[in-house]
């Protein structure tokens, strides 16, 4: 195994290119140390970015807040200027993983891993962030829920790295939101499923509504049947069938060691119910 | 951020000289850059205090601060380390802070196996130095990275809360 | 006199206090096991990976043992390492030793082994239900009347199971062994209960081979709750080995997931309780008790855990007709063993579930039940054994002052009728008998020696460890009672079977039950003989050090017939009562603990801050086994780490409220074990009053409750 240190995001860009397959990009450490203990990661080759300033930082950046890709949760959790302008966004990452787990894990490691259980990435989705992707060839910007495509697997190029999270800076604005973890206990725990919500109700019915749930399909993603169905539906004409209905055509959870698909629907479902009637209790 | 004077380009698996501040000193060492902070501490450094009780980030036997932030050294890599502070349990008795902790933990009956008090004491300092108060749950929840299986927290906590109180009123 | 904390609590707060892991005598090997990939079956061969210099390793294999190769257990039927038959997945096949800890562990990871893999049955549901798996003698308890139960009694039959449960100590298994060559003495130190075990177990793996075999325990031993009981002997066993046919220290830590795979858990129950009931007095009449526990693929120490276990299934309740039968059952998994509580939780969960269970049918508040059939002086258990005292009716009166139970029970209805999440308040009761059981203490025939120094200073010599429980200073703090010294003049010796007698192991609550009051005992015979103490040593000159010793004096009036279970099975019992109260969340079925009570009679307290640690402690393992510990999935294996293992967090783990009752007795009884024993139920119970669903189950899982809710068609909305 080769272990290379690059000095600046330029020369990482370079050694990317290489194109060398088995290259793991080394942030937080957090999964990478545990999955190559567990000899589930192999890798032949490691870059470590963890000290690349280029990719550290959370800054205004037009419409956008950018968050670096090296952010760490308890970064977001703590800063002030994300405090100020998506506060349910830094109260959902609050609930992560644990207080030292917060300060070294990245939301680029987050989000790049494609774990269908990456906390982060439900309440990224829903307010509609996308992520800078660089690479020698240049710069593009994709939207957050056009970067999974399957299990653990990305849009992203071998060459590719995230640089940064763009979140709207309006991304909270005038609407409700819904987070919500199930997990084995109430710190320390992978989510059994997850449910994060933005939504705007106007006249009795939902004027805006995005919907993401972890742990409930092969990657986090938002569950666009139930969202057509409840922006097309007066909010006293929805009814747990109805909701059922829609969910079943955006979900398909597993039966695994953590918890089972009954379970999963059925909680999921309960929770989008708590969901909308809290939001129109706020109404 | 430090002056990052790492550069690496050999094929080879590399040993690299890792520069940071541990407990107040400044420490030199060669080591694989992908090297456990734990197995440095522990091993190359002979800071047993340390404890690893699940090497995968979960116990929290393991914390230490980096810069003063708890972080669970079984799972920092020595290139994460480079230019920047670490703190063990064999440095907490040189804080006044440190000394007061220990001494409200060990009056409040906290301690049992104390396997996972060396974690314990670093992530309730940290708390009390980001200005924690004397309240249980948030202190809980500063806690909720380490494991205890002795104890049922109880007495942690009422340790660590006064300690907090202490600390105010000094 | 000034406030006494733990002697050993400061070093550990700085990190001071060596573990074996913080260890490493000059040129110590580092060792791993080999294990067996699968369950079951023929071991047909063993491959050694390539790219490693093997000649730099020590490997070792049952062909390598000089001695007998079975652990040393009440049924001794476990190898130390795999001679044929791979018996569980993760049984040490061979185990192999390198100067560098992480090459070491790489190859053993690296070893291929292959097995003729066979039918294996691993899920403890299929196991305990299967009369063909049943081994080891059956134990049958039923001296009550013979009367056939009338009609109209309530007649309620219903089975409760209960799962593995992971001691999950913070520090793995460790052990180091060190081989003096000349004087063949084998030197062992580790992380232990039992030195005087651990001891055996090296003596038996070598054989002829050791003249002399010490074992000392590690300085700090980083939990232990049982599992450091039975399986240290297999890693001093395999580390000796290593170290006779290297001629180097050769230490041994598991790695976390090792631990799980490899050592022993608590075991999985399946109890079936059939009562009778007067529904007029609503009085118990009759149980008829299958109990049930999965030992595992071999006995080891299972027959006590199963006698154990019959002897408290019972519970605190008078009851004039009472059969418990009791058996073990044969499964393909790590044999089962000690842990805190040894067989009594598992009884105390059926039995406390059952007793709601009857007083739901009863329409009777099942604080009532509980008063009516409590256990009181001039009642007996099933065993003849007459109850001695009103102490556990004492707990129930005081528990349910303590948490104002009719008015919070009320408060709860009326909340729960105006709220989608359900809060419920549950209650159990508990005992647990001291040490040994049976006549198990008099063949231990524990010694304890005290030696006055001439620095004035008293040393506590005996077997038992510190494993955080406290045995440093509470045994300290009765032999300072005794002699009338303070505890600053007092130590407790590390145990080191060169130095100390036995004074048996660090099980079954006996240490200060036992150990303690003989050291007490001692302390004031030497205090009666000598007079003034410091006046004596001043004199005494060269008759300083001084060793003085005591050995276990048995009650001859306490008999117990180990074969028909008919007499004392215990001296003293010690007693709880809890309550417990929590909120079901209605999305989730998430169980959330708000609040737990208990009042505890352990008799005096050598310590009151550590006697209420250990109930905090034990309380919140049972809140864990309770929710969310358990380690087989059927169709998904094992959890492997403490990820998927659940253990409480800081914020997981309940404010308690613990009061203790008749501390001014004249015997301090045994706790270690018992806050273990009793929370489980009374969460169950809380469940049960805040939905309506009884759950038989262990844990109780969200899934669990969601699926009941679905199918009894109640919403908790």
């Amino acid at each position: 195994m080769n272990t290379l240190i690059p000095d600046s995001l330029g020369q990482l860009l370079e050694l990317l290119a290489e194109n060398i397959p088995g290259t793991e990009l080394l942030a937080g450490g957090t999964d990478f140390n545990v999955q190559c203990r567990k000899g589930v990661l192999n890798p032949n080759r490691v870059l470590c970015i963890g000290h690349l300033d280029e990719l550290k930082g959370i800054r205004l950046d037009g419409e956008h807040l950018r968050l670096g890709a090296l952010t760490t949760f308890a970064e977001v959790v703590a800063n002030e200027l994300l405090q100020g302008h998506v506060p349910d966004f830094c109260r959902a990452l609050a609930h992560f993983a644990s207080p030292p787990v917060r300060n070294l894990a990245t939301l680029g490691g987050n989000i790049a891993n494609a774990s269908p259980t990456a906390d982060s990435v439900p309440p990224l989705l829903v307010r509609l962030a996308s992520l800078e992707l660089r690479s020698v060839r240049g710069v593009r910007q994709l939207p957050l829920n056009e970067f999974f495509t399957g299990y653990k697997r990305t849009a992203m190029a071998q060459d590719e790295l995230i640089t940064a999270v763009l979140l709207p800076v309006n991304a909270e604005d005038g609407l409700h939101s819904y987070w919500r973890k199930v997990g084995t206990r109430r710190a320390l725990t992978i989510a059994k499923l997850s449910l994060a919500g933005m939504g705007r109700i106007e006249n009795g019915q939902l004027s805006e509504c995005r919907l993401a749930a972890g742990a409930l399909n092969e990657y986090p993603r938002r569950l666009t049947a139930v969202e057509q169905h409840a922006l097309t539906t007066p909010l006293a004409a929805i009814t747990r069938e109805s909701l059922n209905e829609a969910l079943r055509r955006d979900i398909t959870p597993i039966d695994d060691l953590r918890s089972d698909a009954d379970y999963r629907f059925e909680t999921c479902l309960n929770l989008l119910q708590t969901c909308l009637r809290d939001w129109s209790d706020h109404a | 951020m430090s002056n990052y004077i790492l550069k690496q380009f050999s094929q080879q698996p590399a040993m690299i000289d890792i520069s940071f501040t541990l407990n107040g000193e400044t420490t030199t060492i060669t080591t694989d850059p992908l090297r456990r902070l734990l197995d440095i501490l522990r091993d190359d450094l002979g800071l047993t205090g340390t404890k690893e009780g699940c090497g995968e980030g979960e116990c929290g036997a393991c914390t230490v601060l980096l810069d003063g932030k708890p972080v669970t050294s079984c799972i920092v890599n020595a290139v994460a380390v480079h230019g920047h502070d670490v703190t063990t349990i064999e440095g907490v008795s040189a804080s006044p802070d440190g000394r007061l902790l220990i001494d409200c933990l060990y009056e409040a009956e906290a301690v049992q196996c104390g396997f996972c008090f060396p974690g314990i004491v670093m992530s309730a300092l940290a708390y009390m130095r980001a200005g924690g108060i004397a309240d249980n749950e948030r202190i809980r929840a500063a806690l909720a990275g380490n494991l205890c299986r002795c104890t049922g927290y109880e007495f942690i906590v009422k340790g660590v809360a006064e300690a907090c109180r202490r600390w105010r009123d000094l | 006199m000034p406030e006494l904390h733990r002697v050993d609590a400061r070093d550990k707060l700085l990190g001071r206090t060596r573990y074996i892991d913080d260890v490493n005598p000059p040129g110590v090997l580092h060792a791993a096991f080999v294990v067996s990939p699968a369950h079951r079956g023929r071991i047909r061969r063993v491959v050694l990976p390539p790219g490693f210099d093997q000649a730099a390793f020590t490997i070792v294999g049952s062909g390598d043992i000089p001695g007998v190769n079975l652990v040393p257990e009440p049924v001794s039927d476990e190898p130390f390492l795999a001679v044929d038959e791979a018996l569980w997945r993760g049984q040490p096949i061979l185990a192999v030793a390198h100067p560098d800890r992480d090459t070491a562990r790489a190859f053993a990871r690296a070893v291929q082994v292959v097995v003729d893999e066979e039918e294996a049955v691993t899920d403890p549901a299929i196991a305990l239900d299967d009369e063909s798996r049943v081994f080891g003698r059956e134990l049958l308890i039923d001296h009550g009347t013979h009367e056939p139960p009338e009609e109209r009694w309530l007649h309620l039959s219903r089975t409760y199971t209960t799962p593995h449960q992971e001691q999950a100590y913070l520090e793995p298994q460790g052990m180091l062994a060190e081989w003096d060559v000349d004087a063949r003495h084998m030197r062992v130190t580790g992380s232990m209960q039992c030195p005087f075990f651990v001891k055996e177990a090296v003596e038996v793996i070598l054989g002829d081979e050791v003249a002399e075999v010490s074992v000392c325990q590690a300085e700090g031993v980083g939990g232990a709750f049982g599992g450091k009981e039975d399986f240290p002997n297999v890693m001093a066993g395999t580390v000796a080995l290593l170290a006779w046919r290297s001629g180097q220290p050769v230490k041994l830590v598991l790695e976390r997931d090792d631990d799980l795979l490899i050592t022993p858990k608590r075991h999985p129950s399946r109890i079936t309780i059939e009562s009778w009931t007067d529904r007029t007095s609503g009085r118990l009449r009759r149980l008829d008790i299958d109990y049930r526990l999965d030992a595992g693929a071999c006995q080891t120490l299972s027959p006590v855990v199963l006698a154990r276990g019959v002897l408290h299934v019972a519970g605190g309740y008078s009851c004039p007709a009472v059969r418990v039968r009791g058996r073990l059952f044969h499964s393909d998994t790590p044999p089962n063993g000690a842990f805190r509580g040894f067989g009594a939780p598992q009884g105390l969960f059926a039995l406390e579930a059952h007793i709601d269970d009857i007083a739901a049918e009863l329409s009777l508040d099942p604080a009532t039940f509980r008063q009516r059939n409590v256990m009181h002086a001039a009642d007996s258990f099933p065993t003849t054994q007459p109850v001695a005292e009103d102490n556990l009716a004492d707990c129930l009166n005081e528990l349910l002052s303590q948490c104002s139970y009719d008015s919070l029970r009320a408060d709860i209805d009326t909340w729960n009728m105006a709220h989608r999440h359900k809060l419920g308040i549950g209650l159990s009761l508990g005992f647990h008998g001291g040490g040994y059981t049976g006549g198990g203490e008099t063949r231990l025939a524990s010694r304890v020696c005290i030696t006055l120094h001439p620095d004035g200073a008293a040393e506590v010599l005996a077997a038992n460890v510190e494993m955080g429980q406290g045995a440093s200073t509470t045994l300290a703090v009765c032999a300072a009672q005794g002699l009338g010294l303070p505890l600053s003049r007092v130590r407790t010796a590390v145990p080191d079977t060169a130095r100390v007698p036995n004074s048996g192991p660090t099980v079954a609550s006996r240490t200060i039950y036992i150990v303690g009051n003989m050291l007490r005992r001692l302390g004031a015979n030497i205090r009666e003989e000598l007079g003034d103490i410091d006046e004596w040593c001043e004199k005494a000159g060269d008759e300083l050090p001084r060793t003085f010793e005591a050995t276990y004096q048995p009650d001859p009036a306490a008999t117990f017939d180990e074969d028909t279970y008919r007499g004392a099975a215990y001296r003293h019992y010690s007693w709880a009562a809890c309550a417990a109260m929590v909120q079901v969340d209605a999305d989730t079925s998430e169980v959330r603990i708000e609040k737990m009570w208990s009042v505890v009679d352990a008799g005096a307290l050598v310590h009151p801050g550590i006697a209420m640690g250990q109930v905090y402690g034990g309380m919140t393992q049972a809140c864990g086994w309770s929710l969310g510990e358990w380690w087989h999935k059927p169709g998904h294996g094992r959890l492997g780490s403490l990820t998927d293992y659940a253990l409480p967090t800081a914020v997981d783990a309940p404010p308690f409220d613990v009061r203790f009752l008749h501390t001014d007795s004249d015997i301090s009884k045994g706790l270690g074990e018992l806050p273990m024993d009793y929370p489980a139920p009374a969460v169950r119970n809380a469940v049960l009053h805040a939905t309506g669903i009884a759950i038989d189950d262990l844990p109780l899982l969200p899934e669990r409750l969601a699926a009941r809710l679905r199918k009894d068609n109640t919403s908790v909305c």
